[in-house]
Parts: C-alpha cells; structure tokens; sequence
C-alpha cells in the first residue's frame, strides 16, 4: 500500500470542481440542449420544417408559431430547430478534417524538424495570411459550393490553428526522456510518433477542438449565408439568415431567431471549452 | 571472449562555439557478465558514451566521428554498431542491449500504465500472445521485488514511488533479457536507503541473467560497491582505468585522487580534515588547454610536460592504465 502514492501536484482540478463555476455550467447546459435537438428534433419540433402554409406565411411570433413563420408559412422554432443537424454536421466534419489535418501536419513537422518543420510549417503560415472567410471563399469557390464543399473549406481554413499547436507540444514532448526510452527499448520512429508523442501532446487539442466549434459553425453558416454553403430550403441557420434578410424590417423573427441561435451555441462551445481548458491545465485556472 | 568493444571513439557536438569533441579517443572492452562503472564529472562524456553504444546519440547536433563499436549480439554475431544502419540497431536495442536512466518518473510515459510499457518492449522483440505477455511482465515486476505485482502492472506511474518507478524501469529494461544493460546514473534520483536496494537489485539480475553492465556515475561509493573494472573519464578521455581494487588501493591519476578525496566519510572529524575539492572547473570542452586537460587543476602539474602535449594512455601495472606523464615521479 506504501507505495500508492497519490501526486496532488499533477492532479488537474476534478471536473465537478470545475463545473460547479456557472459560467462552465451553462455552456454545458447549451451544448447538452443542442446536442439533445440535433437527435430529438423530429419528434420535439411542433411542424415538418418543409411545411408550406401560406396561409400563415409572415406571420409573428404566436402560440401556434412560437418563431414567427416565413414568407412561406413554414414554423420559424421547427426550422431553427431542425438546423441544429447541419450544425452539428459543420462541427464534426469541418473540425474534424482540421483536427486531424492539422494533427498530422504539426506532428510531422515538431517530431521530424529540421526542413520538414521549415516547409510545413511555412505552408500553415502561408493559409493562416488569408483572411479565413476569404480562403473559404476561394476554396469553395475551387470545388462548387454545397454543404459538403463548404465544409472541406472551414476544415481546410482552420487547420494551421491545429497545426501550430500540436507542433509546439510535439517540440516540447519529443525531447522528453520517455521518448528516449521508447527508442532505447527499440521502437520504431512512426511508432514512437503515434503512441508516444501524440498522446502526450492532445490534451490541449482537445480543449482547442471545442473551442473552435463554435468559429466552425459561425463560418459555415457564414458561407450558407453567401449561398455557397447549404442550399434553400434546407433549414441551415446560415440559410434562414439569408433568407429573413430582405424581410428584416418587415418580418423582424424570421432573421432573429437563427441568429440568436448561432450566438447562443457558439457562447455554448466558447464557455465549454474555457472549462475544459481549466481542467487540462489547473495553472490557468482562475479560482 | 568480449562482448562489447569500444575502439577510439570520437563524439563530436557541432555548437555554436564550434564543433566540441564530447568523446575523444575512448576505448575500452566488457566482457559478458562483467561491471564496467564509468566515473566522471558532469560533461565528462560519460552520458555521451552510454548513448553512442546504443545508437542514441541526438543527430543533429552531435555524430560520432570516428572509431568503432563491436558488440556481438546474442545471435553470435558481432557487429560494428557505429556503421549499422537504424534498422539492426533497432532490432538490437531493448533485446540485446538495455538502458535505464537517471530519472524514472520522466523516463515513463505518464499516459500508459507500467504493464503496457513493459508488454511494449516484449511485443517488439518477441512474438507472444497478449496474455503471455502480462504473464511475462508480471513475473518481471515480481522478481524486481515489487509487493502486489498483478496490481502494480496496471498502475500509472504516478502512483508509483520514485524506487518502484525504477524498478518498473528495470523491468522494462531486462525483460527481454538483453546481454548488455547500461545504467546511466539509475541511483542518483533516489533516496540513499533505496539506491542500496536497488544497487542490490542490479547485482542479483545480473547474476541471474548473466548479463554485462555499463554503469555510470559520479559516485564513487556507487562504483566500489558493485564495480568490477573502474574506467574515469576527464573532458571526454579516459583517465585511468583498471580493476576496482587498483583504483581505490593503487591510485595512480591524481584527478582520481582528488575524486577519492573528495568523497565524503562519516566519523570524521569536521575540523581535522575538511573535506577536499579539486579546486577549479571542468575545462570547456570547445576550448581545451593545449597540454594534460586535468593540469590547470592539478596540484602534481608543471609547464613541461603537462603543459606541453596531451599525455597518452599507459600502462601503469597489470591491466591498469593512467594518462598522466608525471605518474611515476609522484606516485604515493
């Protein structure tokens, strides 16, 4: 028993301790909410979000229409929550495709060094010189716009983010003695690479992955909002934004309300991550 | 019958301050089963010996420049290790040739238990079954000593104490019980009461396993206690070298003699004998002197010859060797 010894030094604050902070409370709140529609939003959505009415078409805000309806009469509150999917879809595939981009470009660059670090990572500085949306537009541009497209692009524009990051742990964990070990004990370097280096450096990837999802869905709903991303009349948030701009002053709830949503989710993933980051690295916790 | 042969090796580190020679000219041999300790100051290239032997030397900034190192491997081949390409070092490295290190709370990776490391370094050299493999590293953890080793074998290691870390260390070192363990300094990190333990640990293995060991230290309590050759190193050269009775009985180098001196005794009398330094530093090693490198700290030094040429190794009684040109007109 003797030699159990707890290290209260490396021990990150607990997660209850951290989520007993509000502000880490209600971002879990939010994502919960949201992740909770994005399976639900079939059954909990009082109207079929393609439904045309016309006869209720402009209407405000109601008991029926809790959002109001569109120009068509379809219900605002179904749309708004049916678009929590193309969300959510926004946040898997394009930071996915940045984490794992970035992920890859930074660990080769960090582990090997060198000219490979030099060319890698002038090529992120290259990508981060761009304006994001303006890179997005181009690449969309390049590919055609669509949801899928415009989803390869917000993955493309933020995966130098990732890279800088994971290539800044990499240099700090490569020259670590357990590193040194692993060679010494005969492993490989791709293994070394992948079970050695890259565990040890994710912890702050992740914290950045929830960061960045809410960015991720601002810039996605962004390109919808241009028309290069999802298309009428999928109910992305980005799209009923579009679509509610030339009634703003007319029909106010049609553009309101998926824009509270955006701002209201990505507060969400923002408040999430700050605790997570809290939970990775107790240093930075504000107590 | 040898079973590692250093010839001439030169290390060299390209620096800001130029290239510096971190091994110059080191040569020695080790038989199977034999102790050889490595005894120096900080940068006297000891560390740097341990990692040229497996392969590990950080590339850049440093190369081995020159000589040779012959290791026969437990296939009955010997090898030069210097001229090996990556592939049979690495095959080499964790089934005929082992390293623990100084530090074993940074030398195990804190996201893996201690049952995966060591199933880690079986699985990369033998083909075995999951199962047998944890069968394998939990005997391991027992014959190190280590109380409730089922339990162990799944534990992180931060919940180990500093002793039980090395001696998970060790474990993963010898389980696939290589013919050759260098130990850099695996005693320093630890308290004294379980360096004991350890030193103990090592000597019975080795018994048990028949295997040579390449220990380094600063220590000179250290190499008494378990060293059968003694090889001290000053500024990347060996100083004196020979079987640990004539180091310590027979002392011929008087950096040896100042390192002796300078151990500390318990019984002594503070003020009748004040603990000795060797007064002065380490020389750099981008900028040695142009003579003996031990002269400008040496009390026996005089402008001709310390100052003149390096002095060459020589042989000073059986199987005993001192680079040192004035060794015989101060001898005790």
């Amino acid at each position: 028993m003797s030699a159990v010894v707890a290290v209260p030094a490396r021990r990150p604050p607990g997660i209850a301790r951290v989520l007993r902070r509000t502000p880490a409370r209600i971002g879990l709140g939010i994502t919960v909410v949201f992740l909770v529609l994005t399976v639900a939003a079939g059954w909990l959505a009082p109207f079929d979000p393609y439904e045309q009415d016309l006869s209720a078409a402009l209407s405000p805000p109601s008991a029926a229409h809790w959002f109001g309806a569109d120009q068509y009469g379809r219900d605002m509150l179904s749309r708004v929550m049916h678009g929590t999917r193309t969300a959510l879809l926004a946040v898997v595939v394009a930071d996915g495709i940045a984490l794992v981009l970035g992920c890859a470009m930074g660990l080769v660059a960090g582990f090997f060094g060198g000219r490979v670090d030099a060319v890698v990572m002038r090529l992120v500085d290259v990508l981060l010189a761009f304006p994001y949306l303006l890179l997005a537009l181009i690449i969309v541009a390049a590919l055609g716009p669509g949801l899928t497209n415009s989803m390869i692009a917000i993955g493309i524009v933020y995966t130098p983010q990732y890279a800088r990051l994971i290539r800044g742990q990499v240099l700090a964990v490569r020259n670590a003695d357990y590193v040194r070990a692993a060679r010494a004990i005969g492993a490989a370097r791709l293994r070394i690479m992948l079970r050695h280096v890259l565990p040890n450096s994710f912890a702050p990837i992740l914290v950045m992955a929830t960061l960045q999802a809410g960015s991720v869905i601002v810039e996605t709903a962004g390109l919808s909002f241009l028309g290069l991303g999802a298309q009428p009349p999928s109910p992305d948030w980005g799209a009923l934004l579009a679509d509610g701009q030339s009634y703003f002053l007319t029909a106010w709830w049609i553009a309101t309300f998926p824009g509270l949503a955006i701002f209201i989710v990505v507060i969400g993933f923002n408040l999430l991550g700050d605790a997570l980051r809290d939970i990775a690295d107790p240093r930075r916790t504000t107590r | 019958m040898t079973l590692l042969q250093v010839t001439d090796l030169r290390v060299e580190f390209v620096t800001d301050m130029g290239v510096v020679p971190a091994v110059d000219g080191l040569s020695f041999s080790i038989a199977p089963g034999e102790t050889l300790v490595i005894v120096g100051e900080s940068g006297s290239g000891k560390s740097v010996t341990s990692l040229a032997i497996m392969g590990l030397i950080p590339r850049p900034p440093g190369r081995i420049a020159g000589g040779k190192i012959l290791f026969r491997g437990r296939d009955g081949q010997t090898r030069d290790l210097v001229q090996a390409d990556a592939r049979t070092l690495q095959k080499l490295r964790g089934a005929d040739m082992a390293m623990i290190f100084q530090e074993p709370m940074s030398a195990l990776n804190p996201v893996y238990t201690i049952g995966q490391q060591i199933d880690e370094t079986l699985l990369l050299h033998e083909r075995m079954s999951g199962r047998a493999a944890r069968a394998r590293g939990v005997e391991m953890l027992t014959l190190l000593g280590i109380p409730e080793p089922a339990r162990r074998y799944d534990a992180y290691p931060h919940q180990l104490s500093g002793g039980m870390r090395q001696r998970a260390m060790i474990a993963m070192a010898l389980c696939c019980r290589p013919s050759l363990l260098i130990a850099d300094e695996p005693t320093t990190a630890l308290d004294v009461t379980v360096q004991a333990q350890i030193l103990d640990l090592i000597r019975r293995l080795q018994k048990e396993l028949g295997m040579a060991v390449i220990f380094i230290t600063h220590n000179l309590g250290v190499a008494a206690e378990i060293a059968d050759r003694i090889l001290v190193m000053y500024a990347g050269q060996a100083v004196e070298t020979g079987p640990t009775w004539a180091i310590f009985r027979d002392t011929r180098m008087p950096y040896t003699r100042g390192l002796l001196a300078s151990v500390p005794r318990l019984g002594l009398d503070r003020e009748a004998a004040p603990l000795h330094a060797i007064p002065g530093n380490v020389p750099n090693l981008a900028d040695l002197p142009a003579g003996c490198a031990f002269a400008p700290r040496c009390e026996h030094a005089r402008p001709a010859p310390c100052g003149e040429r390096r002095p060459d190794l020589q042989s000073c009684g059986p199987d005993h060797d001192v680079r040192c040109a004035r060794w015989r007109d101060i001898s005790l």
